[in-house]
């Protein structure tokens, strides 16, 4: 990958695994649910990299434990040159005020006990930037304005709020002390599709004025190609194809991200013969065997995908893609033997 | 939305007020209550007699001109010693809740937002807490403890309560603690650097306020039922001090030819420990997220 500049977060090797025992009959059945395995991951400053996958795929949990919100099981985040996953915790909190998340859900990501002039400067608070009352006041009345509401809004509480309003709450919070990075977890599937692109508009926007970084979570392809300049596909926890949006969309190596590109809707009829139905349905994280995660459901799988891994490996476009027909996949006609 | 700036938290701890004032139950609960704290406060006052003047003209008396409730074996006017006895019931109620909330309250949060060793701790506590009957254990209590002055059975006894009380608080306060330690709002205040103990105090412990409150008025009724338990087993109060529960024993001897003696402090208790109850359920319904707008 040939950027410009150091990236600002650099992520290598992440891996997340939650450890579950349940009860099977008499026994108790530890097991590992590999939920991110081994993502890397780079971000430059200013950038919007958009990391996408179905539901369960690890993506969100991927965002938390890059914040570490999650404490990683192994790997690296570089954030700026210092490794979050293993600066202590009094260290972290401090860097905290360069990075923001913003969530799905924006019901439960704000306190229903504070008002919202608290909630959009607490950040400010927790980091001793705001002197007086008055100040923070201040502040909070032109973070609201910033996102779209009024400064009045500040003394109301988040029940009294459309979810496209809060979601601006949250937006105002998570931009608060000015990072350099903010996680979109999701930022907009929760809401009504006519708000969408309002929200869409407004991190555009804040990215215009305020320059912050975005790894943008979504499972929607649609959304990311818009907004993103890079794009992660994730499949069960891995990276499966990773480059610059446009080379993506123009032409997915990866059956998955070919699959996956298909389910977008197109509003053309005529263009709906291409479409490569993905079939089967996601094994789990915790029911994992030998060989590509994919080959359960993927169009050209072959003995050699039973048996090995494939490596994401660069490919010559800017590019990276896991997939050992990666070329074979592109273009040629697809050997439909679903397995 | 205009003149209507009006803070919205009053507005809706207000509109819970509302609700409870609805309720007939409530009112009637809020009320006895009210009166019993009222009488006990002005019990010197209100009784015309001190709890232990004894009157021997008039031993076993109905009501009568001077005795409004009449008196007892001993001549004491029951009026007074009801009055006196309710000082007994609320002040061990709401002293004895008060530690338990505390003690509760803080480590129920403790365990829920640190958990690993504290949690395990705690569970194991109030688990060894909850297999031993709490009679029993605040009797074992008092006997070890051996009170000398009045005093110090008084604190005997705020003490026993107290200490076979807590755990219940504990794990409720636990339960919804760690229920709330999952909303995106607590992940976000992490994510925003706020400091663990601003967690707690602001964003944990307003969102419980309703729960423990709940559960608070209800184990009022439990503490005062348990008082009553001690002192009619003749450990808990003791004389000349009045406690309903001991007026109530004391009473046993002449059930056939003084019924009234047993009737008037059990009529009492029941009358306040029903109306924790009643008012707790009611604070339960009037608080309940649900039925916020």
């Amino acid at each position: 990958m040939s950027y410009p500049s150091i990236p600002l977060l650099s992520v290598r090797g992440l891996t997340k695994h939650f450890h579950v025992s349940r009860q099977m009959g008499l026994r108790h059945v530890h097991e590992v649910v590999r939920a991110v395995d081994g993502i890397d991951l780079d971000v430059c400053a200013g950038s919007t990299v958009g990391l996408v996958g179905e539901s369960g795929c690890g993506k969100s949990t991927a965002g938390r434990t890059i914040l570490r919100l999650l404490k990683p099981t192994a790997g690296s985040v570089r954030f700026d040159g210092s490794d979050l996953a293993a600066l202590p915790e009094r260290d972290l909190r401090k860097l905290r005020r360069r990075m923001g998340i913003v969530f799905q859900d924006p019901m439960s990501a704000l306190n229903p006990r504070m008002s919202v002039g608290d909630i959009v400067s607490e950040p400010l608070r927790a980091h001793g930037l705001v002197g007086g009352r008055r100040e923070q006041a201040d502040r909070a009345r032109a973070l609201l304005e910033m996102v779209g509401l009024r400064g009045d809004h500040a003394s109301r509480y988040p029940h009294e709020f459309s979810g496209g309003q809060r979601q601006r709450i949250g937006i105002a919070r998570a931009i608060a002390t000015e990072p350099d990075l903010i996680i979109l977890d999701e930022p907009i599937s929760a809401l009504d599709l006519s708000i969408r692109a309002q929200i869409l508009n407004l991190l555009a926007d804040i990215q215009d004025r305020l320059g912050p970084a975005y790894l943008f979570i979504a499972h929607d392809l649609s959304v990311v190609r818009h907004a993103c300049s890079r794009v992660a596909v994730m499949y069960l926890g891995v990276i499966v194809e990773e480059g610059p949006t446009d080379a993506i969309f123009a032409a997915p190596m990866h059956p998955y991200t070919r699959a996956l590109l298909a389910s977008v809707p197109i509003a053309d009829p005529s263009r709906r013969a291409h479409r490569v139905p993905i079939e089967g349905d996601a094994p789990t994280a915790a029911s994992r065997h030998a060989g590509c995660r994919f080959r359960t459901r993927c169009p050209i799988a072959r003995e050699r995908c039973a048996a090995e891994e494939p490596p994401l490996e660069k490919m010559a476009d800017d590019r990276s893609v896991a997939c050992f027909f990666a070329g074979a996949a592109h273009g040629a006609p697809s050997v439909r033997e679903a397995g | 939305m205009t003149a209507d700036a009006m803070h919205a938290h009053s507005a809706r701890e207000r509109s819970a007020v509302q609700r409870l004032l609805r309720n007939p139950a409530a009112v009637v609960s809020a009320s006895v209550i009210a009166a019993m704290v009222i009488g006990a406060a002005l019990a010197p006052w209100l009784a015309g007699y001190s709890y232990d003047a004894v009157d021997r003209a008039n031993v076993l008396s109905g009501p009568m001109a001077g005795h409004l409730l009449g008196t007892d074996n001993q001549g004491q006017d029951i009026w007074a010693r009801l009055l006196f006895g309710a000082r007994v019931s609320l002040a061990i109620g709401i002293i004895v809740e008060a530690i338990e909330v505390i003690i509760g309250v803080s480590l129920g949060l403790l365990a829920a937002y640190r958990g690993g060793l504290w949690d395990t701790l705690l569970m194991r506590v109030t688990d060894a807490m909850f297999a031993f009957p709490d009679l029993l254990f605040a009797i074992l209590l008092v006997g070890i403890l051996r009170p000398t002055s009045p005093f110090a059975g008084f604190l005997t006894v705020f003490v026993a309560l107290a200490l076979v009380n807590w755990p219940s608080m504990a794990r409720i306060v636990r339960g919804q603690a760690l229920a709330l330690r999952e909303k995106e709002f607590v992940e976000a205040a992490r994510a925003i650097g706020v400091p663990d103990r601003q967690i707690i105090l602001r964003h944990l412990l307003p969102n419980l306020l309703s729960p423990i409150l709940v559960a608070a008025t209800v184990d009022i009724a439990n503490v005062v039922l348990a008082e009553a338990t001690l002192s009619f087993l003749g450990i808990g109060i003791q004389p000349p001090y009045p406690s309903w529960g001991r007026m109530i024993s004391d009473s046993l001897p002449y059930l056939r030819s003084a019924p009234m003696l047993l009737v008037y402090p059990a009529a009492a208790l029941a009358m306040l420990v029903l109306s924790f109850n009643f008012l707790g359920d009611a604070l339960r319904d009037a608080l309940d997220p649900r039925l916020r707008r």
